[in-house]
């Protein structure tokens, strides 16, 4: 029983962890990094305004 | 049901080795599969770990014995309450919670923030991942938690009855809740070393679960002190033990983090400095349990003798190599973005305040390791006596205190003299004529300081609080209520830290009320017979003896008197306990806001025809003003945390 139990946890477990790669997302791609990097910058600079528009 | 948590618990550990793979595997090649499942990973660890958490729970309040940690940790009669709070009572329960704290943090983190921050969550979650395995192998590997057992114990041997009282249901999880949120916050602060991360954008990540951390730690700690005071019988509430050391110095740190943060976020300062203080923490929690499984030795409460000690010890070594020697390589590389700090400014004010909050952390750790590493070295019986600390300590906490009040009234970068010379007239100087007027009227030397080091910080609140209000009252035509409020609302991170620097003020004053100002007296009573503690006199006037299940209880009836009026009627307790064959005494408290009256029922005989007992009476001043300084560290953290209205329709605006 309790065997069972761990197989049917075991099963769903490695499905949710699996699923990214099932869906097709795999790989790096060249836009994601670039896309990541200007959005860090687009982040800081937003941060950075408000810094200075903060009272204190 | 035990079984099931058993194998969701393996299940967890073997997802957590995964994810530690796959997290690696994405931060390395930046693949966003491996990254979404890694954060899945997370989600199944966290959910597997809750699966077997419920399961030891279960085991627990269903009174399980064919469990080694149940028949150990609880009995047939413990209430569901206390027998959840048996889980962390145990070596392996505490270490189990922590984790399963770990993992629920963990998940919600990489939840929060994994579209966000993507080159940063891989590093970090593989960070989390590692510390994750580490715990799950200390209760799956190390020991196992779900051990069976069939020994004679068949009623349990039951929870220490010290353990046995409110405080200690909620001292431990707010200890573990505050120690494994701010493991999420050295993950990312790592991440971010690892990836060169500049600017102010991980710190906006992991600003609340700083505060939420700091917040538990030192509630946690304050909930601890409580227990101490009102169950352990001795009268006061803290005595420099390792194991409260242990939870005092992560909180220290944390709060030196917390500032030093706020001036990375506004000022652009301190960015490695900000590194060290995240990875500091860590490794002080790390040292926390140490202590408490027995690597340091404690006079007052711990696990003794733990199998996990070598392993926490490894694990403190690991990350301080680890951590230290990564800020060492990146350190050339954030030197650039140093610029020099203004000393006579609010960012020097940052500064100085946090390498105190330091130095006091070394004075401490000084204490605790000098006997051991003497020890080592042959030299027998070396202990550190309480009044090392009280002495070193005890005027760097007071300087701490004073220093707050400077931060307000100086301005960033460059104060004007003229401007901090009139800042101080205002605040300074009448904090200086309450301490002269105190000190002369004779109420006492060290109230006197009190009104010194607990007005200036005070005074300087009020003032920019003032300043504040009346500005926008001038300038938005807002009445003083509307614009009062509306000052806080505005600003909530620095009007939270007011709040929670109330709060230090509060428990500054209750510390020194209680040190300095404490009497106390012990008798030995007949029936009918007074003792006199201060102004109170106190009438023994009758023993009633009980004898349940659990426990024979001598419960006392104690008359105490002011001015010859009687004024309350307290019931000290002394109590055997058959399981742990012990005796305790439950003390008796009447708190008004000028001073407990705390009486304790340390011995007698439980012969009906022989009711003499030793009594301890003792005055505490200002004891109250520590619990409701909590009060307001709670709340400070609460308004610092809440969402800012400004920011949260900006994000909405700009979701859309």
């Amino acid at each position: 029983m309790i065997v069972a139990i761990g197989i049917i946890l075991g099963v769903i477990a490695a499905v949710i962890i699996g699923y990214p790669f099932l869906k097709g997302t795999n790989g790096p791609s060249a836009d994601a990094g670039l896309e990541d990097e200007i959005e860090r910058q687009i982040r800081e600079l937003r941060q950075d305004s408000e810094g200075r528009a903060g009272s204190d | 049901m035990a079984d099931f948590g058993h194998v969701a618990l393996i299940l967890a550990y073997i997802a957590t080795i995964y994810t530690v793979f796959a997290s690696a595997m994405a931060a390395r090649s930046g693949s966003r599969a491996f990254a979404t499942s890694a954060r899945n990973g997370l989600l199944v660890i966290a959910t597997l770990y809750t699966l077997s958490l419920v399961a030891i729970a279960y085991a627990f309040i269903t009174k399980d014995f064919s469990l080694k940690i149940v028949s150990e940790h609880a009995s047939k009669d413990l209430t569901a309450l206390y027998s959840f709070s048996a889980i962390y009572s145990s070596k392996a329960g505490s270490v189990f919670f922590w984790g399963w704290l770990i993992a629920l943090f963990a998940a919600v983190f990489a939840l929060q923030k994994h579209d966000t921050y993507r080159q940063i969550m891989p590093w970090a979650v593989s960070i989390m991942s590692v510390i994750l395995a580490f715990f799950l192998a200390l209760v799956v590997l190390v020991t196992n938690i779900f051990e069976k057992y069939s020994g004679p114990h068949l009623h349990g041997l039951g929870m220490n009855p010290l353990l046995q009282n409110f405080g200690m249901i909620i001292h431990p999880p707010l200890q573990y809740i505050g120690f494994a949120a701010f493991t999420v916050v050295f993950a990312f602060a790592i991440g971010t070393l690892i990836v060169r991360g500049r600017g102010t954008e991980w710190i906006t990540a992991i600003r609340r679960w700083t505060l939420f951390a700091w917040c538990t730690l030192g509630i946690g700690n304050l909930v601890g002190m409580w227990w101490s005071y009102n169950e352990l019988g001795w009268g006061g509430y803290w005595a420099w033990d390792s194991v409260e050391n242990a939870g005092l110095m992560p909180w220290l740190l944390a709060t030196a983090f917390l500032h030093s943060i706020a001036l990375r976020r506004k000022r652009n300062y301190l960015h490695t400095w900000s590194f060290a203080l995240a990875i500091a923490t860590f490794v002080f929690i790390l040292l926390s349990p140490f202590v408490t499984h027995g690597g340091i030795e404690s006079q007052l409460h711990g696990f003794y003798a733990s199998s996990y000690v070598p392993y926490i010890l490894s694990a403190i070594l690991i990350t301080l190599a680890g951590s230290v020697g990564l800020l060492c390589i990146r350190y050339g590389y954030f030197e650039k973005e140093e610029k020099p700090l203004p000393l006579i400014s609010r960012e020097g004010a940052f500064l100085i305040s946090n390498i105190v909050f330091v130095a006091l952390v070394l004075v401490i750790v000084s204490g605790m390791v000098y006997p051991e590493i003497a020890g080592r070295l042959g030299e027998n019986d070396v202990t550190i006596e309480r009044s090392y600390y009280d002495w070193a300590c005890g005027p760097i906490m007071l300087f701490i205190v004073f220093f707050m009040g400077f931060g307000p009234l100086l301005g960033w970068r460059k104060s004007s003299w003229n401007l901090t010379v009139r800042n101080l007239l205002y605040t300074l100087v009448p904090a200086a004529v309450a301490a002269i007027a105190i000190l002369i009227s004779g109420i006492g030397n060290w109230y006197s300081i009190a009104a010194l080091v607990c007005g200036f910080p005070l005074f300087a609140m009020c003032l920019e609080l003032i300043r504040g209000t009346m500005s926008r009252h001038r300038i938005r035509s807002e009445n003083y209520f509307q614009a009062f409020f509306a000052l806080i609302g505005n600003n909530r991170p620095r009007y939270g830290g007011f709040v929670a620097h109330t709060g230090i003020i509060l428990i500054t004053l209750g510390i020194i009320g209680s040190s300095f100002y404490a009497i106390e007296t012990t008798a030995a009573l007949n029936i009918g017979n007074s003792i006199s503690a201060g102004e109170y006199e106190l009438t023994y006037d009758s023993l009633i003896l009980e004898e349940t299940d659990l426990k024979r209880s001598a419960i006392g009836t104690v008359s105490l008197y002011k001015g010859g009026n009687a004024i309350a009627t307290m019931h000290p307790e002394f109590n055997y306990w058959f399981a742990a064959h012990d005796s305790f005494a439950e003390s008796a408290v009447r708190t008004t806001p000028a001073e407990d009256v705390f009486v304790s029922l340390l011995w007698t005989s439980y012969d009906p025809n022989d009711k003499s007992a030793l009594f301890r009476v003792l005055v505490n001043p200002l004891v109250v003003w520590m619990w409701i300084g909590g009060g307001f560290l709670l709340l400070g953290g609460m308004i610092s945390f809440w969402p800012d209205r400004k920011r949260k329709l900006k994000t909405e605006v700009d979701g859309k």
